[in-house]
């Protein structure tokens, strides 16, 4: 008797236990699920807590990215400048880092740091090399975790970023 | 009544002949007296001074003066042939009471006529010492004021040239009993013209001098300063300190108004000029602008500390303020033959060092060297940051020169000659060189605000000439020059550029430069009868097509214009006229790097024909093809450029014949080849 009342309590407490997320890859796609879902903010705290718990997880590259979009959703530029700068850093040749530098761009517009916007742009311009021999243009397309499209068109003179195929910005050379 | 005259007259005879033979027959014997000492007395002087003195003649004047006349000073080692120091009348006055009743010889006044100092000699007589300085003052001021008078003191550089610039100075300086020195007078510039050395003569000069003022007094262990002003025209300066045991402490101000502007004294010689003095009335100020004005320069806290060591000058520091901007003078000057001159000048000298680097108004400029018989040899460097709109840069400018000399051939004319000048100019880890020989540069100086140049100098194996013109009415001064170089090996310019490495033939070019309003050269260049050898762009042509001959390309001419300025560097009409291949087009390089151009290349038949590829294409796309125009688009980052091929006969062929998925595989080649010529661009930059 002891023994059935001890496994139907052990049984009543795991069921009623909150179901926390186990390791980053599911906060991962906990925070991808509830973007998807438009809940961005719970997105955030999935990614943030990968930023702080995991650090060195497969994950944290989306998870950074898409901390730094919420950060600028929210316009707080300070933390978004922080969070591209550190991805920018972190992850040079990842396909988002020119989106970075283009979120980058637009946080040094708003403050009016005409240097910046200028080094930022170069930055854009010359992130890759093309050649163009039968075709007009070359793309660069990336999805975040935030379930934001994200694509660059690179133009022998010219380069446009579109974010969920709406554009974005345009930047000649 | 006749007697009485003859007596009366007979009686100032005597009177007359008593007087001659009191005054004259002494003299005669003073002045025997004096020639025969004459041996002793230089002897004694040379004792006294460490150095042999020459004196040609010594006379007695009656009463009371002396006259020393051509008086050369010169080092023991020396002859007597060319004397650094030489004066050509020293007239000294003396209190014949004294000398007579208490046997003292109290100089009053020594007038010092025509003294000649030859800069350019080994300044051996310079052992500055102010005890020594007190001591003497000591000895000749007693209880009457000593006064010396120095007409036409000339400092000079003797030169081979017909006239030679030296500085002038009338002075005359007055020492009371009590020790309290004043003087006052002018210092001068002037041209000497004439055979060679000290016998030149002074010619007349129409650049008002700059007048001087002096007030101190003589102290125990040196001398006070109480006022030293400087005055000419709207110059203005004035010091105050002392000097205590030969170190030199001042402090001042100046002021330059219109700092460009020289005053001119219109030299009076006719009588028109005379008639207009007269009749001329004096007009209205004209209204000025008040407050500063962009050509004004002022000078504050003016702080110096000057050390006079044994034939050594050592400038510990010169600071101030000019025109808000603190600067810092510090060096030394060797007075030991050759003289020797070490001098760093900076602007912000106090701030920290990563403010500094920063700072783009601030400069470290050094100049180190020798002077040899009015000639400097020696570097002038310069440090500064460079700051355009997109980024700031460490830069230096480097000058090396050999015998570097001033002349001045004629009037208001100064001619600058050098053997040898070598121009260095790093920026970012970029360093460009150029080495010019034979220098030689001659200003016009007539106009007080624009001064004409023209230029001339080997350069390598050929030949630059040139003319400019530079406003000095203006801060920062402007400048317009316009030059021509001729017949210089293209490749020999690689130091300058280094895409000339690959570039031969005879290199000629026109250009112009002027830096207002903004900083522009702009020019044409040709160069003839050469080839490029190894051309990045060529190697690659020549791999991808399998045209060896593309490696080494045989030109007639290849030409272009060519712009630069603060944003972007231009080469326009591009044109290369070689065999088989014709290049033209444009590239634009701008300042952070990026690169626009556009460029069209036709290679011929003949040259096609030797390609495998090229040959298997050109029988797909048929015979009647003459040559194969390709136009090239390039932009992004110099050392990573982006590439388009632009549509053209070819290509629109060639896009008919190929078959399906071939164009994106041939794609697919070419990006890797370009990347790989990308890093290799860049590792010959690292190497």
């Amino acid at each position: 008797m002891r023994k059935k009342i001890f496994i139907t309590l052990l049984f009543t407490l795991l069921l009623l236990q909150p179901t926390y997320p186990q390791g980053d890859k599911d906060l991962y796609y906990r925070g991808l699920r509830a973007a998807q879902r438009g809940q961005i903010y719970f997105s955030f705290m999935y990614f943030d807590i990968i930023l702080k718990e995991f650090p060195e997880s497969k994950f944290f590259e989306g998870a950074l990215f898409a901390v730094g979009e919420y950060y600028l959703l929210a316009s707080d530029y300070s933390d978004a400048k922080k969070k591209f700068m550190q991805f920018i850093e972190r992850y040079p040749k990842s396909k988002a880092t020119i989106f970075a530098f283009v979120y980058l761009l637009k946080i040094a517009e708003v403050e009016g740091k005409e240097n910046r916007v200028l080094d930022y742009k170069k930055n854009i311009v010359t992130f890759r090399q093309i050649s163009l021999l039968f075709r007009d243009s070359q793309q660069i397309n990336y999805e975040s975790a935030l379930s934001k499209n994200y694509k660059a068109i690179y133009f022998i003179d010219r380069v446009e970023i579109y974010i969920d195929e709406k554009s974005f910005t345009e930047i000649p050379f | 009544m006749r007697n009485l005259l003859q007596k009366s007259l007979s009686k100032y005879f005597l009177l007359i002949l008593f007087a001659i033979l009191i005054i004259v027959i002494p003299a005669i014997f003073i002045n025997i007296f004096l020639s025969h000492s004459k041996s002793k007395i230089e002897n004694t002087l040379s004792d006294y001074l460490n150095q042999k003195v020459s004196i040609e003649k010594i006379n007695y004047l009656p009463f009371n003066s002396i006259v020393l006349k051509n008086v050369y000073f010169l080092p023991q080692a020396l002859s007597f042939d060319y004397s650094p120091l030489s004066i050509e009348r020293i007239k000294i006055r003396f209190s014949l009471s004294k000398l007579i009743f208490k046997r003292n010889l109290q100089i009053s006044k020594v007038h010092l006529n025509q003294p000649k100092l030859d800069f350019s000699q080994p300044i051996f007589f310079i052992q500055f010492d102010i005890a020594q300085i007190i001591e003497a003052l000591d000895y000749f001021v007693k209880d009457k004021p000593f006064r010396i008078v120095a007409k036409s003191a000339l400092l000079m550089v003797p030169q081979q040239q017909a006239e030679t610039l030296c500085i002038r100075l009338d002075s005359i300086v007055e020492i009371e009993p009590n020790k309290i020195i004043s003087s006052d007078g002018s210092i001068g510039l002037h041209l000497l013209s004439g055979d060679k050395g000290f016998s030149k003569k002074i010619a007349k000069s129409n650049i008002e001098p700059l007048q001087y003022r002096f007030g101190g007094y003589v102290r125990k262990d040196g001398m006070a300063i109480d006022s030293l002003e400087f005055r000419r025209g709207d110059f203005y300066l004035k010091l105050w300190g002392k000097l205590e045991k030969n170190i030199l402490k001042l402090n001042g101000l100046s002021s330059i108004s219109n700092f460009y502007s020289v005053s001119y004294q219109k030299e009076i010689t006719g009588i028109i000029d005379r008639f207009k003095k007269i009749l001329r009335h004096p007009r209205k100020p004209s209204p000025q602008i008040l407050g500063l004005s962009r050509s004004s320069l002022d000078i504050f806290d003016l702080d110096c500390v000057i050390k006079f060591v044994y034939q050594n000058i050592q400038i510990e520091k010169v600071s101030f303020s000019l025109n808000n901007i603190p600067f810092c003078l510090q060096g030394c000057i060797s007075l030991i033959h050759p003289t020797k001159i070490h001098i760093k000048f900076s602007s912000f000298p106090d701030q920290s060092m990563p403010a500094r680097l920063d700072n783009p108004e601030r400069f470290d400029m050094e100049l180190a060297g020798f002077l040899q018989r009015g000639k400097f040899n020696g570097k002038i460097s310069i440090d500064f940051v460079r700051k355009s709109k997109t980024k700031k840069s460490l830069e230096r400018a480097e000058t090396v020169v050999e015998n570097l000399a001033f002349y001045f051939p004629r009037r208001n004319h100064l001619k600058m000659l050098c053997d040898k000048v070598d121009l260095y100019y790093k920026a970012s880890s970029n360093l460009y060189k150029i080495f010019f020989r034979n220098f030689d540069i001659l200003f016009n100086l007539e106009n007080e605000r624009f001064k004409p140049l023209t230029f001339s100098s080997i350069i390598y194996d050929g030949f630059l000439e040139g003319r400019g013109l530079l406003d000095v009415g203006q801060m920062p001064l402007r400048c317009f020059f316009n030059l021509k170089i001729e017949n210089v090996s293209a490749n020999e310019l690689d130091s300058l550029l280094v895409y000339f490495s690959r570039v031969h033939g005879k290199f000629n070019s026109t250009m112009s430069y002027k830096n207002y309003p903004k900083s522009n050269l702009r020019g044409i260049f040709v160069i003839s009868d050469g080839y490029l050898d190894n051309l990045i762009f060529f190697k690659w042509l020549a791999e991808f097509f399998s045209i060896p001959e593309l490696k080494k390309v045989n030109f007639y001419n290849l030409s272009s214009d060519f712009s630069a300025n603060d944003e972007v560097a231009r080469l326009e009409n591009i044109g290369l006229d070689a065999r088989g291949v014709l290049l033209d087009g444009y590239f634009n390089l701008f300042e952070n790097d990026l690169v626009s151009s556009k460029l069209s290349l036709v290679l011929s038949n003949e040259l096609l024909e030797k390609s495998p590829r090229f040959n298997f294409l050109l029988k797909l796309l048929g015979k009647d093809m003459k040559g194969v125009s390709f136009n090239f688009q390039l932009s992004g980052l110099f050392d990573a450029m982006n590439f388009k091929w632009l549509e053209s006969d070819f290509k629109t062929k060639l896009k008919d014949v190929l078959p399906p998925g071939m164009e994106s595989a041939i794609e697919k080649n070419i990006e890797k080849i370009i990347e790989s010529i990308s890093s290799k661009n860049t590792d010959m930059k690292s190497q």
